[in-house]
Order: structure tokens, then sequence, then C-alpha cells
């Protein structure tokens, strides 16, 4: 089998996010860069159907230098060959060009499947996937939590509200990972190692024939309302708090 | 001339679902201060009738395509049927709700449509005669503007957000030819297996009810459950009640459990323990009920009360269930 | 002295003695040749003090001899009794070429030599007796049943009483070079002769001299196929013990370049690891010592160097470890299983107890760094924790910008702004992150500050220790840490350390050095201890309840500290402090070392469970302590046994700033 994984470099989920003075994007310095979660379970799943069903594992990434480490994590993991796209057009690009340039590099490449994660925890988009099939015209089969390959046919468990769904496709397909699909593998050192010597190439909007059209544009960036210290809702008994605490959950966190 | 707002109503077993009034809704404020129209489209099987409910909710027309093959939701019929209609009217506004749905069959028509859109608003506005859509990244650390610089401008709503408009009026019903039969199907549905216990599953939950130490005892853990019920919410315990027995080992949130970011995160009789708070701290909205005015998860908690939880709790549950009733 | 024929024979005897000997002998020393090397050659005049002070006064098996362990005593006996009779064996070889013994070394030695030498048989005999005792009837835990141990007892005794017989019929029969201070000698010929053997004394003394002989020789052999062999390795063993600072690791140098990590076959151990499986005596005092092995868990340490011991010698004949099935099981699954490998703590009780020097922990070390490093095959949480401390310099994955929160109240200096201060306070990621820890933090800046003591902390530059990744088997991940932390303090200039935390003080004083990082590092009950007795804070205020001291394993065991924490309680006015039965070296441990803090424990019982029933059973109702992990874990036992009403654990920090009455309010 032939598996493509797209991952993308994304700022630990725990790393101070800062907006800039202007709002223009937020400071990079100090960030603490990671491989995507969700692209993980994409990775971790790629290298197991390789495993099962040999073949091998291509990894692409979109974005500046700084990707590669995130590119030689995943060919640590067990990735075979790794693509960068690398070029300053396509920094902050909205989903339909970023998933242009990804689908500009795969095409020429033969493959079954392709794994995205179902959504980046940066930008929360979630569409990258979904626009990557169309543009290869092949099915998607977004935010599953189990595949199965069987000859020429995938199989996969999606939830959905209020259960979830066995839904079957023919390959070539994209399917982008939910958690729960795989617990991916730690790297081991040999890996770490090996890793340094696999082939990354390095391609550029150009190169990939691509011309750069955005369809969506970032305008402003705005720093969460300063989150209130947590409230001790104090009241003459259960009733009294239990009721406020209700309206607070309805009114002024919007979570019921 | 890109002309009209246009949403994607979502209905399931021949009613729709809250989220496509939503989006309605806010379809309708926008079509106002554009001086637009409301169309909504409608795809499944012995669903007509229904189709003109969504009058009510602010739509002046819908274009109704009934059909077997959209009696369950795969993304290559939808797909095809909605850009079908989408190109030969050329509306300047597609919105959807961000449901599972919406979000499978909306990211593939940016692909088809080859627009931009912005995923799970918060929020929507028209600033000179085009969309600007408010929506948060970062996991919510922080809010994005985005405008869409093609058409049709696309958005999909963050459901159980925005309001519903409702009227007396009726809406125009126009059946369309989707021209699914040239639609090569790729994907089918084998089995819809529904999730008997009606919970989600922790790691996937948006609303988490947790019971800890302070539950004293297995049997007690009705009262999270009633709340979990009311909450529509999946149950969860800290590693103390596991160890106890009281729950079993699925449902532990912690460090060395599950690792869990709801939307809601109830915690309670739980003192939170480092190891605890490692494994919901990203929780959207925390709430802690706890007897204990010094314990840690007070400090950590958006909303805190500091009482026994076998008198609060179903004072809460009590509450929920006369907001449901209301129709909230 | 024997006939001719006689002594062509024994001659014969001897060299087909000294030939299967030195057979097995250069067997098992080429079986430590495939261990990997290992300089240990530094030191010799201190190896050799060490050695013999262990040997000669005993203090092997002695050490804990005031602690209860009076089993050492039986031992010393041995010792000495036996070793004059491997002297008495030489004499008796050399009796059989030259004869008259009294002609050689004169009259008056013979006299001594031969009261002594009865003298010590009849000890030697009567500890026998006791030993079978302890082992077959008393049965204390750690003595396993063994038919090497019973077969050894059966010679020992066999051996003495072969040499009283031999003496009584030699007495008998009136044949020269006898003297009649061989008191139990005598007194067996009078015995025998009241059984009628006069006229067949002199046929049976020379039947008792050939078996004696003859069984001294087979006891030899014996030596080098049993557990008994400890009485060669274990001197070499002693001699080759560790002088690396107690309690540090063996770091993987030049990381880069190796091809493999951590220790899979028999062959990754060096040949001293190898010769710590010869020296084993199988006492058994290690895994009745061990927490792990006390709750339940599959770690024993005796069957982890029993079995590694085994597998050497049954992999002999074939290079160890290479052959694919056959005799060779595979190390890690099956000679040593992973429950065993993870349920070390590293409290090292085990390497203190042990009379003959061995390391277990660095073996046990070697195979986690096998499984995490090669085969990235370990506990899912433990796989979490370790990116945690990736990604966010702590283990609880608690966002590194937050680090220095908890000082955020109370004008700490950075060393970022001002790194002109005497002393720098590592706080570590507990200190830092959890809410608990804090306070121990906050309580201990804030007595610094009321003592006037110069101090900065490194804020968010500081990073995570790493002492939890080396010791659960991610040497690469340590190193990335501790270069880090080395790098950032050497480039403030950093010289003096004081850490709130055993681990974060073990691995900055003992492990650090090895990457460049050389401090004064002190832990704070030190810095407490000291200001105390200079008077820098005053203790105002009365201590309430009864307080117990906890021995943290990284502190007591690996850093010898133990009366610091005690005096500074002890200086507290009203204190009442208790000890429990295992208190200092003998500390139990709280279970969370060895990087178990980050995994579940779930076979058996709980670690942490039985230390606070220990201090349960001494009634204390407030426990002290003065580590972070320690502090986690016990307030967790308190919990699990439902004593939070009547107990707390506490860190020496809080109780100090308590005392000195300074408190503000909440």
């Amino acid at each position: 089998m032939h598996i493509v994984a797209c991952v993308k470099q994304v700022p630990d989920s725990e790393t101070l996010i800062r907006v800039k003075p202007d709002g223009s994007g937020i400071e990079e310095d100090g960030i603490k860069w990671v491989m995507n979660p969700y692209d993980e379970f994409g990775v971790e799943e790629a290298l197991r159907l390789k495993e099962k069903h040999g073949g091998d594992v291509t990894v692409i990434s979109v974005g500046p230098a700084r990707v590669v480490d995130t590119i030689r994590t995943a060919l640590a993991m067990g990735a075979e060959k790794g693509i960068h796209i690398d070029d300053p057009a396509l920094e902050g690009a909205d989903a339909y060009t970023t998933a242009t340039a990804l689908a500009a590099s795969i095409k020429d490449i033969p493959c079954d499947i392709i794994f995205c994660g179902q959504r980046a925890i940066d930008d929360d988009s979630g569409q990258v996937g979904s626009i990557l099939a169309e543009l290869l015209n092949i099915p998607q089969l977004t935010i599953v939590t189990k595949v199965d390959v069987e000859d020429k046919t995938v199989k996969v468990i999606k939830p959905v509200e209020g259960g979830q769904l066995l839904i079957e496709s023919s390959l070539p397909c994209v399917i982008t990972a939910q958690k729960g699909l795989n617990e991916p593998r730690y790297t081991s050192l040999p890996g770490i190692m090996k890793a340094k010597k696999k082939p990354v190439d390095v391609k550029d909007a150009a190169a990939l024939g691509i011309s750069v059209d955005p369809k969506a544009k970032v305008t402003k960036m705005i720093p969460p309302p300063g989150t209130p210290p947590g409230k001790i809702i104090e009241g003459d008994d259960a009733s009294v708090t239990a009721a406020e605490l209700v309206r607070l959950l309805r009114e002024e966190a919007n979570v019921i | 001339m890109a002309k009209g707002v246009w949403l994607v109503a979502e209905q399931r077993d021949g009613a729709f679902r809250k989220v496509s009034f939503e989006v309605a809704g806010a379809a309708r404020k926008l079509a106002d201060e554009l001086g637009e129209e409301v169309c909504a489209i409608l795809l499944g099987h012995d669903i007509e009738g229904i189709a003109g409910e969504l009058g009510k909710y602010g739509v002046d027309r819908v274009y109704v395509a009934d059909d077997v093959a959209f009696e369950q939701y795969t993304t290559d019929v939808y797909s095809a049927a909605v850009a079908k209609l989408i190109k030969e009217n050329n509306p300047s506004i597609l919105l959807l709700a961000a449901s599972v749905q919406g979000k499978d069959l909306s990211s593939r028509l940016v692909g088809i449509l080859a627009t931009g859109m912005a995923s799970d608003c918060v929020d929507l506005k028209i600033v000179d005669g085009s969309l600007v859509a408010t929506r948060p990244v970062f996991a919510g650390k922080c809010y994005a503007e985005v405008t869409i610089l093609t058409t049709p401008q696309m958005a999909s709503l963050r459901p159980n957000l925005f309001p519903t408009v409702e009227n007396e009026k009726a809406a125009e019903v126009v059946k369309f030819d989707p021209a699914i039969d040239a639609v090569e199907l790729k994907t089918k549905v084998l089995e819809i297996q529904k999730d008997t216990s009606g919970r989600v599953d922790l790691t996937e939950a948006d609303i988490i009810v947790s019971g800890g130490r302070g539950m004293k005892g297995p049997e007690n853990y009705n009262v999270i459950e009633e709340l979990a019920d009311a909450l529509g919410a999946t149950v969860g315990a800290s590693r103390a009640a596991v160890d106890a027995g009281w729950r079993p080992q699925s449902d532990q949130v912690g460090q060395t459990g599950k690792i869990v970011s709801p939307n809601l995160y109830v915690a309670c009789g739980i003192s939170g323990a480092i190891q605890h708070l490692a494994g919901m701290s990203s929780s959207k909205c925390i709430v802690a009920i706890n007897k204990d005015p010094d314990a840690p998860i007070l400090g950590k908690a958006d909303y805190g009360i500091v009482d026994d939880l076998f008198k609060v709790v179903p004072e809460v549950t009590k509450e929920l269930k006369k907001l449901l009733e209301r129709g909230e | 002295m024997l006939s001719n024929v006689g002594k062509i024979f024994f001659l014969l005897l001897i060299a087909s003695t000294i030939f299967v000997f030195s057979k097995r002998l250069i067997f098992l020393i080429r079986l430590l040749k495939l261990g990997k090397p290992e300089d240990r050659t530094d030191r010799f005049w201190e190896r050799l003090k060490y050695t013999l002070g262990e040997v000669i006064p005993q203090r092997c098996v002695l050490k804990h001899v005031m602690r209860g362990d009076y089993a050492g005593i039986g031992h010393m006996l041995m010792f000495y009794g036996f070793t004059l009779f491997v002297i008495s064996y030489i004499f008796h070889i050399i009796g059989g070429f030259y004869g008259n013994i009294p002609a050689l070394f004169g009259t008056t030695f013979n006299n001594w030599f031969a009261l002594l030498l009865n003298i010590a048989g009849l000890v030697v005999m009567a500890a026998v007796i006791w030993a079978v005792i302890r082992r077959y009837i008393i049965r204390p835990a750690r003595l396993k049943p063994s038919m090497d141990a019973a077969i050894i007892l059966v010679l020992v005794f066999g051996l003495m009483a072969l040499n009283f017989a031999m003496e009584g019929f030699r007495f008998l029969s009136g044949s020269g070079d006898f003297t009649e201070w061989a008191f139990v000698g005598v007194a067996l010929s009078n015995v025998f002769a009241s059984m009628g053997l006069q006229e067949k004394a002199c046929t049976l003394f020379h039947v008792f001299w050939w078996i004696h002989i003859i069984v001294v020789f087979g006891f030899g052999i014996y030596i080098l196929y049993s557990k008994h062999l400890h009485i060669l390795a274990s001197h070499f063993n002693l001699f080759y013990h560790s002088t690396k600072p107690k309690g540090s690791t063996q770091p993987i140098m030049d990381m880069e370049k190796a091809e493999t990590f951590g220790i899979s076959k028999i062959t990754d151990f060096s040949w001293k690891h190898l010769l710590d499986l010869y020296a084993c005596t199988e006492c058994g005092r290690c895994t009745d010592i061990c927490p792990a092995s006390s709750s339940g868990k599959s770690l024993k340490p005796f069957d982890l160097i029993h079995n590694l011991r085994e597998h050497l010698l049954a992999s002999g004949n074939e290079q160890p470890g290479e052959k694919e099935g056959g005799k060779c099981s595979a190390m890690i699954g099956e000679v040593v299983t992973g429950d065993e490998i993870w349920a070390c703590t590293n409290c090292m009780a085990c390497m203190e107890v042990c009379p003959v020097a061995i390391e277990h922990i660095d073996k046990i070390t070697g195979m986690r760094q096998y499984k995490v490093l090669m085969e990235a095959d370990f506990a899912q949480e433990l796989q979490l924790t370790y990116r945690n401390m990736e990604n966010n310099s702590n283990p609880w994955g608690i966002g590194a910008h937050m680090r220095a929160d908890w000082a955020k109240e109370l004008d700490v200096k950075l060393l970022s702004e001002d790194s002109d201060v005497e002393y720098l306070y590592y706080v570590g990621c507990s200190g830092s992150f959890d809410d608990r820890g804090k306070k121990t933090a906050i309580a201990f800046a804030k007595i610094l500050k009321a003592a006037g003591i110069s101090f900065g902390i490194l804020g968010t530059e500081e990073g995570c220790c790493g002492d939890s990744a080396m010791r659960g088997g991610n040497e690469y991940l340590y190193q990335i840490l501790a270069q880090m932390n080395i790098e950032v303090m050497n480039g403030y200039g950093v010289k003096k350390i004081i850490t709130t935390c055993p681990h974060g003080y073990n691995a900055l004083k003992k492990d650090y050095p090895n990457f460049g990082g050389n401090y004064e590092v002190y832990h704070h009950t030190e810095i407490l201890a000291d200001l105390i007795t200079h008077g820098k804070i005053k203790l105002n205020k009365s201590a309430h309840g009864l307080f117990s001291y906890h021995d943290s394993c990284f502190l007591g065991r690996y850093n010898g500290i133990y009366d610091q924490p005690r005096n500074v309680l002890s200086a507290i006015p009203g204190m009442k402090l208790v000890e429990m039965e295992r208190n200092r070296d003998k500390s139990f441990c709280c279970g969370a070392g060895g990087a178990r803090m980050w995994m579940e424990e779930d076979i058996g019982e709980r670690i942490n469970d039985m230390r606070t029933d220990q201090a349960i059973e001494v009634n204390a109702e407030k426990i002290a302590v003065a580590c972070p992990f320690c502090l986690t874990m016990i307030g967790d036992g308190i919990k699990d046994r439902d004593m939070e009403e009547k107990m707390e654990a506490l860190d020496i920090a809080e109780i100090v700033w308590d005392a000195m009455g300074l408190r503000e309010e909440r």
C-alpha cells in the first residue's frame, strides 16, 4: 500500500498564545512547535497499515523551514520519505490554497489512502482534508475512529450525534483522523537517528505549478475577553446557588 | 452579481434538527441587512411535507429534493446536489451548521465551489456589504475575524449558539432535480449503530459530569447520572473513585486516565489534585462543587459552589429540567 | 605421611581436582569476559582498604546487626572458622607428602593451631545447626529452601565431623604429630576406644584421612558450581565496587555515535554486572527489604539476580543471547519480565543491605533504557509524561510559561533581572506547578527572605531536572533536559544551588557533573538546619500534635541526609517526634521514585498505603517530609486510609514557616 500522511506543525496546546498588539497575528517567539495531534493519529494509522499490508508512507507538510522538524518526527516514527512545501506565499494561507498545494504534490504519487488530521489545533478549521479529496476527485471519510482495509476497499467507523456509522469506501480516498483512532507510538532512538538520513524533497509553489489565489483572509486577531477569575457562587441554600449556576452557564458561559 | 443568503437545512428521521433553525435565524438577520432573500436547501426522503416549516424561522424559499438516495447522508450525493443548485443560483452567502454532517458537507463544498469558508463561527456580521465572521482559534484562546474573498462566502455556525427567530410566514417550496444519477457513488453507509447508552465517549464529549471521592460510594452516582442526563453529558470519575471500585477504569479522567477537553466539565466531590487537573484543565468551562473550601479545584474552576454536593447537584438537575421544559 | 603409592595417588587426585576446578573457573571467567568492558581500576588502595574493611571485621554481614539483622553473626563465625580450616587443609596436603607438621612448624605452633581449630570446628558446627534451625524450622521469608543451600550445609557440617573423626582415630591409633591440645579429637578417641575400635584405629584413620581430603576437594569444586561461588567472587566484587558518587547513574555518553542503547542481552551488561551475579550468595536481604516485593509486585531483587545468573550460565556454551531458540530464552520477557523491570522505585534499599556490593538498580535502568530508547515499548502513561517533559518541561504538561507564577506575589528575584545572588533556588516542577507543591516553595521562599539570604530563581528559564526521564530509561530526553538547564545555569555563573526536591538535588549534585554542570548543591533541610543553628531564623510558635519524619530515599540512602531534618524539627518548641520502625537507612519508600510517580500501580498493595500504615502504627498525626513526591504519595495514602481528619502530611519548610509565627492572613 502507498499511504500519504499530511501533517501540520502547530503551537503546543499549552503554549502561551499572545496576539500581536496590532491584531495582525500571534507572536511567534517562545512558541513550542509540535506535530498537530490529530495528524499524529493519521501518521500512526498510516504506519500500522503499512506494517500490516506492506508498502510505504510518505509524509507531507506545508510551512516554513521549521516544519522540517515535524516531518523528521514522522520519519522517526517510521515514514519512508517526506515532502516539504515551503513558500512564503503559502504562509497563513486559507484552506483551499493549502489543499491546492497538497493536491499538486500528491497527484503524481501513487497512493491508496491519504490521512489528514480532522482539524488543526491552531486554526481549528477542519476543511483541508475534504477540499483535498475534492481536488483529487476521491471520496472523503471524515472524523474517523477506526480504519480497516481489505483488498481495494476501506471500512471506517465515524461517530455521529447519538451513535456511530460504519461506512465503506473505495480506494483511493482521504481519511481524516479523530482522537481515539489509535495511540501514536513514541519515537525510538534508532528511529530518530535513521530519520536524519531519510529523503525530504523541498518544493515551492512554482515547482508545484500552482498559483496562489487566496479565497479567505483573517483580517483581525482578537484576544479573548480577559478570563474573569473563577466565581464562587454564594447563596442561602442549594436551590439558590443551583439556580444561579444554571443561569450563569447558560447566559454567561454559553455552554448549555 | 452574487445575491441571496442561502443555507443547507439539516433533517434527521423526517424532522428538522434544531441547528437548522439557528442557521436560518442567522441567515435571516444577514439577509435583512443586505436586503436580500433567504433560501434553504433541503435534501432527504419523504421530507417534502416539512419543507414549508422553515418559513416560520425566516426562510423565504425552500428548494427540496426528495429521493431515496438522500435518506442517509453521504458526501457524494449531498455535495453534488447542493453544488449544482449553488452554481445555478449564485448566492452571495452560504451557511451551514457546524454539526457532524455540516462539517463534512461544507468542507467538500468549499472544494467544489473553489471558495473560502469560516468554520465554527460564533458571530456573523455584514461590513461594507461583505460577510465578516468571528470564530474561535487556538481552542478558543483567541478569536479571528475572517472575510471571504470569493462567492459564495461560506460559513459554518457553532451549534447551540445562534438565536432563532419565529414568525407566522410560510416559505415557498420549490422542487429541484438534483441530477444525482450522474454521481458516482464511492462511499456507502453499511450500518447505523445507535448508541444505546446514549452517551458519547469521554474523550469526545462536549459536556462531562464527574464524581470523585466525595461521592462516598458507588450507589450515590445516580445523582451524577441524573445531572448528566439533564445536560446530555457523559459521566466521568476521578482516580479515587476508580481505585475504590465505584466506577470502571474507562471512566477515569486524569493524567493516567483519559485526557478530556469538553466545553463544560462539572466536578462533584473532586478535590482537584494535579493529576486530575492534567486530564481536564483544557475544558472551556469548569464547574466545581465541593464542600471543602480549600479544595484546589475551586481555584481552577470558572464557577464554584462550596456546599454538600448531595444538596446542590439534585437542585442543579431540577433547574436544568425546568429549562428544558421551557423549551430553551 | 603416605606411602609412595599413596603419594602418587594423592598427586593424581590433586592434579585432577586442579584440572576440573580450573576448567570450570576458566569457563566462569570466559562468561565474565563476554560482558562489556568497564574501567574499575581506579583508586587501587582505596578499593583494597574497603575490601579488607568489609571482609576482615565481617562488616559486610554485620553492618545491620544493630538493626536486628543477627544472621550475620552466624556467617562471621563460619567465616573465621572456615578460614582456619582452609589453612588446616593446606597442612593436610603438605602432611600427605611430608608428614609431621610439628616438625615443620614446631610443637608450640601445632598445639595452638590445633586448639584453635578444634574450637573453630565446634563453633562452625554450632553455626550450621543454628543455620539449619533458621532455614528449615523458623523459615524467615527471605530464605528460600534450596537444594544448593542444603548441600552446602551438609558439606560444611560433614567436613567438620569428618575432620574430628579423623583426628579421633589419629589420636587413638597413636600416629605421630598429634597434640592433646586437640581436645575434641582426644574426646572422640575415647569414644572410639569405648566402641572397641582400638585395633582398627590405624586403618580407620587412613580411611577418614582420604575421605576427608576427597570431600574437601569435592567441596572446592562444588564451590564453582553452586551459590558458594560467592566465597571467591564476593571479594572481587567488593574490590570492584562502584566508586562513583552513591546514587548517581551511569550516563550513556556519546549518544550520537552509539548504535544500541540499554541492555537486552546478558552480554550487554558490563563484566562487573556479571560478576555481581557470581557474588550473590542468595541471602535474600534485598527481597526482604524491597518495597515492591513487600507490596506484592513480581519484582524480587533476589530472583532477578538469581535468574540472570542462571541465564548467564545456561547460555554459556554458545554465545549467550545470540542463538535463536535453543537454550537462550529472551532475557527481557522471559528471564526478567516487563512487570519486574518497571516495578522498581529506585529506593536503593536492596543495594544498601547487600553484603557483597551488588548493583541492582543500574541493571534495571539499563533494561528500561532498552525498552524505551530502542523499542519505544513502555507504559502509555509514561509516554504522555515524556511528551509533556519534551514540550513543556514538566511531567504534567502544564504551560511552561506558567512556571514562575507561584512566586508572583512574593517579590522573588529572577536571575534574568539580577544574577548577582548567592544561591539559586532551583524550584523544580512540583514547586512550580503542583498546587500542593507550590505551598512548599512559597513557604521556603518566605523563610529565605525572612532570614535575609541572597537568592534568586530562574523562573521560566528553569527546566525539568530530568530525573524521572533518566530513571524511567529515557536517557535521551534526560540529557536534553540536563544540558538545557546546565547551559542556562552556567550562563548565569551559578555556583550554589538550593533545592526543595531530593530528586532534583540528586540529579544536580551527582549526575549533572557528567555534562559540565558542577555546582555546590544543598537540600533545603540542610539550609534550614544551618539557619536555625546560626540563629538566622527564630522559631517562636509551638508545634502541636505528634510528628514523625519520613526519610525520603533520595535524601537518606542516596545522600546520607538523616540528621538535619530531624534537627530542624527538634528545634521547634513543643515538638514531639516519634520514629517509625523503618527509618533512616531502613526507611520504607513512598513508592514514587524510579518514574513510578507517573505510572499506574495496579498490582498488589499500594506502596504509599503501606507506608501510611506504618505511620498510623506509631500514632503519628503529622508526617513531616522533605520531598514533593513523598508529600503527594503520603497525602494520598492518608486519604486512602480515610485518616484525613486525624493525619496530615507536611513539608518541613511549611512546618518551619508555621513555627516562625510570621504567617500572614490567608
